[in-house]
């Protein structure tokens, strides 16, 4: 739990009077949060090991003082006791009295009737999130959400859509049969929003035939109809493009923190809340630009990868598979922090990750896994490795801990 | 549930035998008791609510109970508005979970305990109001009437004796 060996004395200083100040300081640290965060001592503790090392002796010392003490430790029988799950025990339920639950429950059915419009709204917002959890989902400007994956074809039909299955992947399409293109187009622009749940990745073919992989736990919002004089669409998380070409109607995909140009090109775009942002050409060429007044830009030629940190787009030469291996069912890093990777699983097979050691994020890992398989097997390629070993605590929950 | 009495015994006896090795982790980057109870109480209602039928062995759920009270600790701290710099001394310094050398630590922690048992009654006298009550020397010099000079005198005998440095002459 500490770091702290009491048979490795070396980085303790010999008790001289020279160390009689630093023990005073160090003393003063413990039983004051607002001591042990100040600059000054973490100064003092970054100065030497020996510092650290006399603060955690003290720590270990104020708990073994305590013990002694038998007053200070908390009383764990006692606490076990006010924790008690189990209903008919818990000293709370035998004190409850009648009067004080007739007023409970009257104080509940009048703020329940007091919030009932709202409860229903609410209700209605959290019926929806449990639908995107789980399902692919398209959101119309004034309509039922529709789950495109539990296809109701009435439904999809009636945006004048489809879907069918193209290999590993579930596809909306967009594009209309040119009958009703004629009889749709009079009819007016509407916008929508593909929502991709975690665990799942979709493809969307737009109305133009350009067509769009969309990665696990991301959404694009698009129109039925783009404009004439050019195709927008927004994305947040991870998405594969292959632009149909137009040089009249330039394709840009906008994202939190740039913007991507295009008139005909296959390009990778990232663009999770979490994380780096990236755009990755793989044929063609991209227009990238980000700030206000798109103040940054770049151009990207094939097999460069654009990351924008802090408004500042930056461009380098990548091996373009590591970015869009994703596409046919892979993870693959060449080269990558186990945070990386583990945010890219988890993400996935929607586990949450916690880490044993802070260290551990920033391991590097060379790691290749079918995203098709379990989260077991990924985890047990991780840990062959041998410098982690990755542990599930229960099916939503993974912990992270240094190999033994 | 049929074996809802089995899983009350069980989560009994984890919380038992945690408890105070929990606390004592929270207490050591919080500095406040209170609240190093109630966080590690929220983290065995973690467990609870996530594992009804069964608790898991204690290989996961040992330093899964670190994590929770770890995050809860650094979301106490923030509430608290504690420098970024002491949140990260703690996840660098503070948050490290040897399961290897435990034994090794209760085997030290009873040595250290004999130690403090046999120290001179002035000196775990001083011991106790630096160490336990985060008092000042001066503080102490005055409660106590000694001065500042035999304080420092009787810190630096105890903390040889815990160290288990005898010297001849003592």
């Amino acid at each position: 739990m500490m770091k702290l060996n009491p048979d490795r004395e070396d980085k303790l200083g010999k008790l001289d009077d020279k160390h009689e100040d630093d023990l005073e300081f160090a003393l003063q640290a413990l039983n004051h949060l607002e001591i042990a965060s100040s600059e000054k001592f973490q100064q003092w503790v970054d100065e030497s090991d020996s510092h650290q090392a006399l603060y955690a002796e003290c720590l270990f010392y104020r708990e073994a003082g305590l013990a002694a003490e038998g007053a200070g430790l908390p009383d764990v029988e006692q606490e076990w006791m006010k924790f008690d799950p189990s209903p008919e025990q818990t000293p709370t339920s035998r004190k409850r009295s009648l009067p004080t639950w007739v007023w409970t429950a009257a104080a509940a059915i009048f703020a329940v009737a007091l919030l009932f419009p709202w409860l229903l709204h609410r209700n209605e917002e959290m019926r929806l999130a449990k639908l995107m959890e789980k399902h692919v989902v398209l959101q119309t400007e004034n309509g039922e959400p529709i789950v495109v994956d539990q296809a109701n074809k009435g439904q999809i039909e009636s945006l004048g859509a489809q879907t069918h299955q193209s290999g590993r992947y579930g596809v909306l399409n967009m594009r209309q049969s040119a009958s009703k293109v004629k009889l749709m187009s009079a009819s007016t622009s509407n916008t929508y929003t593909l929502n991709i749940p975690k665990g799942k990745a979709y493809q969307l073919l737009l109305e133009d035939g350009t067509e769009v992989y969309m990665n696990t736990g991301s959404k694009i919002i698009f129109p039925n109809h783009f404009k004439s004089d050019s195709r927008v669409v927004e994305i947040e998380g991870e998405a594969y493009f292959k632009v149909t070409k137009d040089p009249n109607r330039p394709f840009i995909v906008k994202t939190a923190s740039f913007s991507t140009k295009v008139l005909g090109t296959e390009f990778n775009i990232r663009a999770y809340p979490q994380g780096e942002s990236n755009v990755t050409l793989v044929t063609g060429k991209v227009l990238v630009t980000s700030g206000e007044n798109e103040a940054n830009q770049v151009t990207l030629s094939p097999g460069q990868n654009a990351t924008c940190a802090g408004g500042q787009l930056l461009v380098k030469d990548v091996d373009v598979e590591n970015y869009i291996a994703w596409k046919d069912g892979y993870f693959f890093f060449e080269e990558a922090s186990l945070e990386d990777i583990m945010n890219e699983i988890s993400r996935w097979y929607n586990v949450r990750v916690e880490y044993g050691n802070e260290n551990l994020r920033k391991l590097k890992f060379k790691f290749w896994a079918n995203r098709e398989s379990s989260f077991q097997d990924a985890v047990v390629l991780l840990n062959q490795v041998g410098k982690v070993d990755v542990r599930m605590v229960s099916p939503g929950q993974a912990l992270v801990m240094p190999a033994k | 549930m049929p074996n809802q009495t089995t899983y009350r015994k069980e989560l009994e006896r984890l919380f038992k035998e945690n408890y105070n090795r929990l606390y004592f982790f929270a207490f050591n980057i919080i500095h406040d008791a209170e609240n190093a109870k109630d966080i590690v109480s929220d983290a065995f209602q973690e467990v609870w609510e996530n594992h009804r039928d069964k608790v898991p062995d204690n290989q996961l759920i040992v330093p899964f109970l670190h994590v929770c009270v770890r995050n809860s600790c650094l979301d106490y701290l923030r509430r608290q508005h504690v420098s970024q710099r002491y949140e990260e001394y703690v996840l660098h310094n503070l948050s490290e979970m040897d399961d290897h050398d435990l034994s090794e630590r209760e085997e030290r922690m009873a040595k250290v305990l004999k130690s403090i048992e046999a120290l001179p009654l002035q000196t775990r006298n001083v011991f106790k109001r630096c160490f336990l009550d985060g008092k000042k020397y001066k503080e102490v010099s005055d409660e106590m009437n000694i001065s500042v000079n035999t304080i420092k005198t009787h810190i630096i005998k105890a903390l040889k004796s815990l160290r288990g440095e005898f010297s001849k002459e003592d």
